[in-house]
């Protein structure tokens, strides 16, 4: 019997329909962004900000843009890095469109939950099931936490005042880096986690994530999620120090409220 | 959050934090929502042109 391959999926013609989801995706994410930027203008001062916002060059825009690419096409090597890695045969043009169209779902939907649909994007290109590549997401996301928390730990022990709430803070901040280098690094603990949590759904994720430790690749994908948020933070240092002339600005104070306001809202590192 | 973090805990003038967020939401944001958006109309496209073509040559 012939293998059904994903270009004849009977489920086809839906797909215009998660097409017109995800244009009213965009639509409420343009409506939410004009929303924001009226409520800075009505809350700081908006002639200021006015100019702020015109002092922009287009050398500037060329910059921001050549970061951002260059944000993207790092996470597009690291997943490419971690699918091999967890035994998917996959190439960087092949992993390069469905991680972008997922990384554009995940930054408009709650708890960057549209980035799961990276796997099912990839799922149609290649024909390879999302319950092989869905560990590479939760490794990644994994990653994405440890670097956020080391961010946020450093800001924490800077502090000079300790009060009762930054040791409190500091001790969560350990206790879910604990646990989530647990999980990458302790097959049982792994294991143990994605079976009770997902019952059993993606039967294949506590199976990659057990073993892709041991391989070179996984390390590499590792720093490279360093550099990819070192290009975040640093866009947003660019901004700031050059773009909009405040010196007083360092990098690491960008890297550690970025962290912070990322992982005060901790589940949206999560999937 | 982050404008409102930098504006507390580092003194990053409001106007600033503000601009910098709406500056990296249109440099950093919108082109990825636009090339996902692009890209995945580009695959629907491509599929429905498949059915179309066989949608043709079935008898």
């Amino acid at each position: 019997m012939r293998k059904r391959s994903p270009r004849n999926s009977p489920s086809r013609p839906a797909r215009a329909g998660s097409a017109a989801l995800k244009v009213a995706f965009a639509a409420g994410a343009v409506v939410l962004f004009m929303a924001v930027v009226a409520g800075m203008f009505l809350l700081t001062d908006s002639k200021k900000l006015g100019e702020a916002l015109l002092s922009v060059r287009p050398w500037h825009v060329a910059a921001l843009l050549a970061m951002t690419c260059a944000s993207v096409f790092v996470r597009v090597v690291r997943w490419n890095l971690l699918l091999r890695a967890s035994g998917v045969p996959s190439r960087k043009r092949q992993s390069a469109a469905p991680l972008i169209s997922g990384l554009a779902a995940s930054l408009v939907t709650p708890a960057k939950a549209g980035d799961l649909l990276r796997c099912f994007f990839f799922e149609r290109k290649t024909g390879i099931s999302p319950k092989r590549t869905i560990g590479s997401l939760f490794i990644e996301r994994l990653f994405d936490l440890l670097i956020l928390l080391s961010c946020a730990a450093t800001f924490l022990l800077s502090v000079r005042k300790t009060s009762t709430s930054v040791l409190l803070s500091l001790a969560a901040v350990l206790a879910i880096f604990l646990a989530c280098a647990a999980v990458l690094w302790f097959p049982p603990i792994s294991s143990l986690v994605f079976r009770r949590l997902l019952r059993g759904k993606f039967s294949e994720v506590p199976r990659s994530v057990s073993w892709i430790h041991t391989r070179k690749e996984f390390y590499l994908a590792f720093l490279i999620s360093w550099a990819a948020w070192a290009l975040d933070f640093g866009r947003i240092y660019f901004l700031i120090r050059y773009v909009l002339g405040f010196p007083a600005i360092t990098l690491p104070q960008v890297a550690q409220v970025g962290a912070i306001s990322i992982v005060a809202g901790v589940v949206s590192t999560i999937p | 959050m982050a404008a409102i973090a930098l504006y507390s805990l580092f003194s990053v003038p409001s106007y600033i934090s503000s601009a910098a967020l709406i500056l990296d939401r249109l440099f950093g944001f919108w082109p990825v929502i636009i090339a996902g958006a692009l890209l995945s109309l580009e695959a629907v496209r491509r599929v429905g042109g498949v059915q179309s073509r066989g949608r043709e040559r079935a008898p």
